[in-house]
């Protein structure tokens, strides 16, 4: 039998959605803490947060078509304390309300109160390692269930997230892009990150089993291969890093601060964007159940 | 304690598919939902070849993914230890579909609800037939019963043939396979 | 409300109270399986097969129950339909219909009308309105399926027998596909022979399903399984391993037909067929230890009945191999039930008045075994002008038939065509008039009797109402025609009246049957240890056959070879039937399909080392071409099939039954197989074929 994959487009959608929002209400509160003067990015950050997670949810309640047509049911989601999902309603919930809270306080013009960053900061941190626990506790999907996948997920939603920002203040506030040297070098590193981490993450599953092996295969050559190296690797995770290398290290500091840099800096952190979003969506697909290969099939 | 059980005997299974038309006629299930699967398996090479039919459905674990997944508590372990799924509670999340190692569940189109062998709730109720798949079967491929209970058929079927899970260890599967 | 509450549990409702039962036979295949169905609110809630009906044994096969998912298909024909000038149908009513058709058939030449009905339900009202017409010219799908087989019998014997494959010991099972499996009475007994410690062995080009649970393969070539049926008697004879009572008290010409045998040797039937030597031996001495629960098993129909060159040999073969063992009416050999016989005069006196012409049939002149009805030569016929109206009653022709084009360029000659059927087929697209048909679960039909170890009535009642169609039952629709024609007299009774005279005949109760559906015939069991009452001029069994040296045969078996080989890299054409599949009608059932879809069912199947030669991978797109056309197809590269051999699925590439608009599927291999014609019966040779095999895109 061909194994169809369960989840698809709109999954995947909802778990980068999920990780870039947690990523983007950790990227603000990283910027009040590392460049108070920095406010419109940061506002950029709190208002990105509740929008792309409430996206995300959305997509989310479409894709579950029973309680679409049902929406009452929605409610019963806190019924299961064992199951992840159940969990993952409740950070994602607890989330959306922080960020929201925090944006009204931000738009009111209201100073944040640190425990409330920092609350927020860890319920981010909780949605964006949700998102690849939820995948991890499926036992017979070697390549989802590793201690690896939340750490990658997690890093690639801080990237994302700070990336999403960092775009949308190129459009905004050109001039304030100049002033976040640090933010700009941390997210810097996060690619590098993940370069390894899916080095892992692929090497170890490829020595599972049968299952994690064609997984991998699936991943990175078959079907889905182009979409893997030119899509993920080279777009989303070498073409970011090759560009913020030289801007950051070879390059002037009038050509880091001009419009050139600004547009590569926006062209690389699209391509961060469109690699998180292929990162999730390729995971989702690739992966093969352990019982379509052992013992007997 | 009941804990209902089946035999599935894959040496006499000729692969004819009576037992899942049977079942989504009982089931009023949809033309694409069928709660049966079958895998093939070809070892050897011409002329000696060997080739068996394995029929797959829910498997009612005991130690069942499905269940701990399920967020809405719609997917849960009935009486009797059967693995059931309330229509009304489930959102159709798919968790559910996504968590189970024997890819045994299907989503219904037209309401969006997940939906899986029932092992016949109904009908091992006190003077019904057994499930439709054990009666419809022209092999005798199927032998449905109480695990519990030492003396029923299966038991002693499962004992005789040296039936055993599909996946030893995995989910404490109540479907055994003599093959 | 507490959220437990919000709604029952999948299953909790499952069993209704309020089903109702009712006894009725499919209509999936050929067998007419009896069954109980349940149904709820006008939907089948569960088919059981009944218990004391021969092809069923308390079971229906997957066909079987998937077809009686026909009522989830909406695309009937829902009224009469007429084609109008530009090509396109009208809906019309009843009473149009059947006075314009009327008209048209009363002002044919009654000699150039034609029916064909292939499935054989009621199949006394069409040929009765044609006898009222003047016409002879009946056709059946013999010619396409088991013309070699009846001939064969009448020829050597007369007597028809049953497997009593429940007690059997050793079975051998020739080109039997899964339709042995899917008789499910016979599925049910191989399951218990096996249990039984019995012993089964496939003699096949192609592993079969029923492959899953024989003991042994043997994968001999194409066409070849009459010289495996030599080799083994000969290996008999040699060993003086037959019964030689038996041989003595019922046999006529054996001296001849064992001098013959002796000819055979297992070397020469070894390189013939692709066996080993030993294999051959080997079932010869099982077949032998075992007798008499012991048999060649003959498969009804499909490649014997109408495959090959040399099939009527085969046939002769197993007969004559099963009677040398001494099998006749052992326990787990062949048994011969008296099947109750019902004459046109004992019908006369119950009140069903006789009704005959004395026109002849247009048929192959060179098939002197059949009393004619050969469809192959119907269509020739059609070609050159001979036939020039004709009416379909639920066949499919087109699809059917060998040489597809060929039936439509004759379809198209025809001054008139009108179809009878449920769904608007290939061969219904082509008429001049649709006339709807209730499907089976609808309607009322003549009585049938079915036999096993012995025999039993079974009729076939509605068990779902649909009142979005306008359909008519086969007799009713057929009434209405012979009413438009002015031939109403020619119907003097009513159906019931037909089915009560039957019953009466037969010894059982009509009020009986129409209670229960089905009702045993008294004095039908077979009898054991006595000889079946045989119809040859010797009263014996003709091993060696005045009937077959009249017409110019051989008296004897004589090995012939298949009439086409492969060679030069061509490749032998195999058709058979997938498991769920009967032709090409059961694609109405949604359910079906969505199995063969899953499962791939409509693939060609080649060896891998064949596929391997050819640049040939698993699914990929192949072209398969004979002389008569090509077609494309996915195929399944397989270690269960023969070298140099496609095996095709008769049923696929078919519209009807489909949404409109949607695409072929599969493709249908008929149209591959020219018009040829098996001498001495003129069965159709579907399994000779030579085809080239190619990747498409290669
Ligand atoms: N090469 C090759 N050719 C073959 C065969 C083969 O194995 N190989 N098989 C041969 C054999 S053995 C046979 S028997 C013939 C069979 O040939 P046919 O008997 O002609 O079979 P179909 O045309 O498929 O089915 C008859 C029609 O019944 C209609 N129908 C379906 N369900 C219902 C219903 O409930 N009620 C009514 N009124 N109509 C219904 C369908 O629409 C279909 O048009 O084909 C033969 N042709
Ligand atoms: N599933 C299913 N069952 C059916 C039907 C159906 O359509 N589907 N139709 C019913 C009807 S009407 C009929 S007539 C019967 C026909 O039923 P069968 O008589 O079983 O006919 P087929 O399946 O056409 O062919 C039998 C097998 O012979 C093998 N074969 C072909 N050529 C050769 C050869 O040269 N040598 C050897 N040794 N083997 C060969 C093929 O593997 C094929 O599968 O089935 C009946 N039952
Ligand atoms: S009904 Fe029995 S023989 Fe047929 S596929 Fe199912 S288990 Fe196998
Ligand atoms: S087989 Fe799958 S659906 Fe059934 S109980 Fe086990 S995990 Fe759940
Ligand atoms: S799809 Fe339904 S049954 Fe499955 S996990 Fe989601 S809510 Fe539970
Ligand atoms: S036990 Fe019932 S629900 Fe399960 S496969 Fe059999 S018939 Fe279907
Ligand atoms: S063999 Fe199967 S399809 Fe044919 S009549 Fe019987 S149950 Fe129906
Ligand atoms: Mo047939």
């Amino acid at each position: 039998m061909t194994y169809e994959p369960i989840w698809g487009g709109i999954i995947a959608w909802y778990l980068f959605l999920a990780g870039l929002g947690g990523g983007a209400f950790i990227t603000s509160a990283f910027l009040k803490w590392t460049k108070p003067e920095a406010t419109t990015m940061r506002r950029i950050g709190h208002i990105v947060a509740p929008v792309a997670v409430c996206i995300g949810l959305v997509l989310l309640m479409f894709d579950a078509k029973a309680g679409f047509l049902n929406p009452l049911r929605f409610a019963l989601l806190l019924s299961n304390f064992g199951s992840v999902m159940t969990w993952g309603v409740v950070f994602l919930a607890a989330f959306t309300i922080i960020a929201l809270i925090v944006l009204v306080l931000d738009l009111m013009k209201k100073s944040v109160p640190n425990w409330l960053d920092i609350v927020g900061v860890v319920a981010g941190v909780c949605v964006a390692i949700y998102t690849g626990v939820l995948l991890g506790v499926c036992q017979t999907f070697p390549l989802w269930n590793n201690a690896l996948l939340p750490i990658l997920f997690l890093v690639s939603a801080l990237s994302t997230g700070a990336a999403a920002v960092i775009a949308i203040g190129i459009l905004v506030k050109p001039q304030e892009f100049n002033e976040i040297g640090l933010l700009k070098k941390t997210h810097y590193a996060l690619p590098a990150i993940e370069i390894l981490l899916v080095a892992s993450l692929v090497f170890i599953t490829a020595h599972t089993n049968q299952a994690g092996f064609n997984s991998i295969m699936n991943l990175i050559g078959g079907q889905w291969g182009a979409w893997f190296w030119i899509g993920f690797v080279i777009v989303g995770l070498l073409a970011p890093t090759i560009i913020e290398t030289v801007t950051l290290f070879f390059s002037s500091p009038q050509f880091e601060e001009g419009a050139t840099a600004r547009w590569l800096s926006f062209a690389s952190d699209a391509g961060v964007l469109v690699g998180g979003f292929l990162l999730r969506y390729l995971v989702i697909v690739a992966a093969l159940p352990l019982t379509m290969v052992v013992p007997m099939l | 304690m009941t804990r209902y059980g089946m035999l599935v005997n894959t040496r006499k299974c000729i692969g004819c598919y009576a037992c899942r038309e049977a079942c989504q006629h009982q089931n009023k299930l949809l033309d694409n939902e069928p709660f049966i699967r079958y895998e093939e398996r070809v070892t050897g090479k011409f002329p000696t070849t060997d080739v068996e039919m394995v029929p797959m459905q829910c498997m009612q674990c005991t130690d069942a993914p499905c269940v701990s997944v399920c967020p809405t508590g719609a997917s849960h372990i009935g009486p009797d230890g059967i693995v059931v799924i309330d229509h009304g509670r489930c959102i159709g999340c798919l968790y559910c579909m996504a968590a189970c190692p024997y890819q045994l569940r299907v989503r219904n189109e037209e309401t969006g609800a997940v939906d899986k062998c029932r092992f016949c709730v109904a009908a091992v109720k006190p003077g019904e037939a057994a499930s439709n798949c054990v009666s419809a079967c022209p092999m005798g491929v199927r032998t449905f019963g109480d695990l519990d209970d030492p003396e029923s058929n299966v038991s002693r079927e499962i004992r005789a043939t040296g039936a055993k899970p599909l996946v030893e260890g995995l989910t404490e599967a109540a479907i055994y396979y003599a093959r | 409300l507490s959220l437990g509450s919000w709604s029952p549990a999948f299953g909790e409702d499952d069993a209704p109270t309020n089903a109702v039962q009712k006894v009725t036979l499919c209509d999936g295949c050929g067998n007419k399986c009896a069954f109980t169905a349940y149904t709820v609110n006008e939907k089948l809630w569960r088919a059981i097969g009944c218990v004391g009906y021969p092809t069923s044994h308390g079971f229906l096969c997957g066909r079987g129950q998937g077809y009686a998912f026909l009522y989830a298909n909406e695309n009937r024909v829902k009224t009469p339909l007429k084609k109008n000038d530009s090509g396109g149908f009208e809906e019309i009513s009843w009473d149009q219909a059947c006075q314009e058709i009327g008209q048209r058939l009363t002002a044919a030449d009654p000699g150039k009308i034609a029916l064909y009905q292939s499935r054989g339900n009621s199949t006394f009202y069409p040929k009765r309105l044609m006898a009222a017409l003047g016409s002879a010219n009946c056709y059946s799908d013999a010619a396409i399926r088991d013309a070699g087989i009846t001939a064969t019998i009448e020829g050597i014997s007369g007597a028809y027998p049953a497997p009593d494959v429940a007690n059997a010991k050793y079975v051998v099972m020739l080109d039997k596909s899964t339709y042995d499996g899917m008789r499910p009475a016979e599925m049910a007994e191989f399951a218990k022979m096996v249990e039984n410690g019995g012993h089964v062995v496939l003699v096949d080009s192609r592993e079969t399903s029923f492959g899953r649970i024989c003991d042994e393969w043997i994968g001999v070539k194409p066409g070849t399984e009459l010289a495996f049926l030599l080799g083994v008697a000969g290996e008999l004879v040699r060993t003086g391993h037959y019964n030689k009572d038996f041989v003595a008290a019922n046999a006529n010409g054996f001296d001849q037909f064992a001098a013959a045998m002796k000819g055979y040797t297992l070397d020469w039937a070894a390189e013939t067929t692709g066996a080993e030597t030993t294999q051959i031996s080997q079932v010869a001495a099982n077949l032998w230890a075992n007798a008499p629960a012991a048999f060649v098993d003959m498969p009804w129909a499909g490649t014997l009945g109408s495959g090959f060159a040399n099939s009527v040999d085969t046939v002769r073969m197993i007969y004559l191999i099963n009677a040398i063992l001494g099998c006749f009416n052992q326990k787990g050999g062949w048994l011969f039930p008296n099947a109750p016989f019902v004459s046109d005069e004992m019908l006369a006196e119950k009140g069903i008045p006789q009704l005959t012409t004395d026109a002849s049939i247009i048929t192959y002149a060179d098939a002197p075994l059949v009393w004619g009805d050969s469809i192959i030569a119907a269509f020739e016929q059609m070609q050159a002008g001979n036939l020039t109206q004709m009416i379909v009653v639920e066949g499919n022709p087109v699809l059917d038939v060998s040489n597809g084009n060929g039936v439509k360029e004759a379809l198209g000659k025809l001054d008139l065509l009108v179809v009878l059927d449920s769904f608007m087929t290939e061969t219904a697209l082509l008429a001049d008039y649709v006339l709807p048909l209730s499907t089976f679960l609808e309607r009322t039909d003549t009585i049938v009797t079915a036999s096993g170890a012995n025999a039993v009535a079974g009729l076939r009642t509605p068990v779902l109402t649909n009142t979005e169609v306008d359909g008519k039952s086969i007799p009713d629709a057929i009434c209405a025609l012979a009413a438009g024609a002015g031939l109403e007299a020619a119907f003097p009774f009513t159906l019931d009246d037909y089915n009560r005279a039957n019953a009466e005949l037969m010894g059982i109760s009509y009020e009986g049957l129409l209670r229960e559906g089905i009702s045993a015939i008294p004095g039908s069991d077979a009898q054991l240890g006595t000889m079946p009452y045989l119809r040859t001029a010797s009263g014996k069994i003709d091993f060696a056959s005045p009937t077959f040296e009249a017409v110019g045969l051989s008296a004897v078996p004589t090995w012939t070879s298949p009439a086409v080989e492969a060679v030069n890299g061509s490749l032998r054409l195999m058709v058979g039937q997938e498991v769920v599949f009967q032709d090409t009608f059961c694609d109405a059932s949604p359910y079906l399909m969505t199995l063969v879809e899953k499962y791939q069912l409509q693939q060609a199947w080649v060896n891998s080392d064949t596929a391997a030669a050819l640049g040939i991978a698993d699914g990929d797109t192949v072209e398969v071409s004979s002389p008569q056309g090509s077609l494309t197809v996915p195929a399944k590269v397989t270690e269960l099939i023969a070298p140099n051999v496609v095996w095709m699925p008769a049923h696929f590439g078919s519209i009807y039954g489909q949404a409109e608009g949607t695409p072929l599927f599969g493709a249908a291999p008929k149209p591959l197989i020219a018009w040829q014609l098996e001498p001495g019966t003129g069965a159709g040779m579907m399994n000779e074929t030579a085809v080239t095999l190619k990747k498409v895109g290669a």
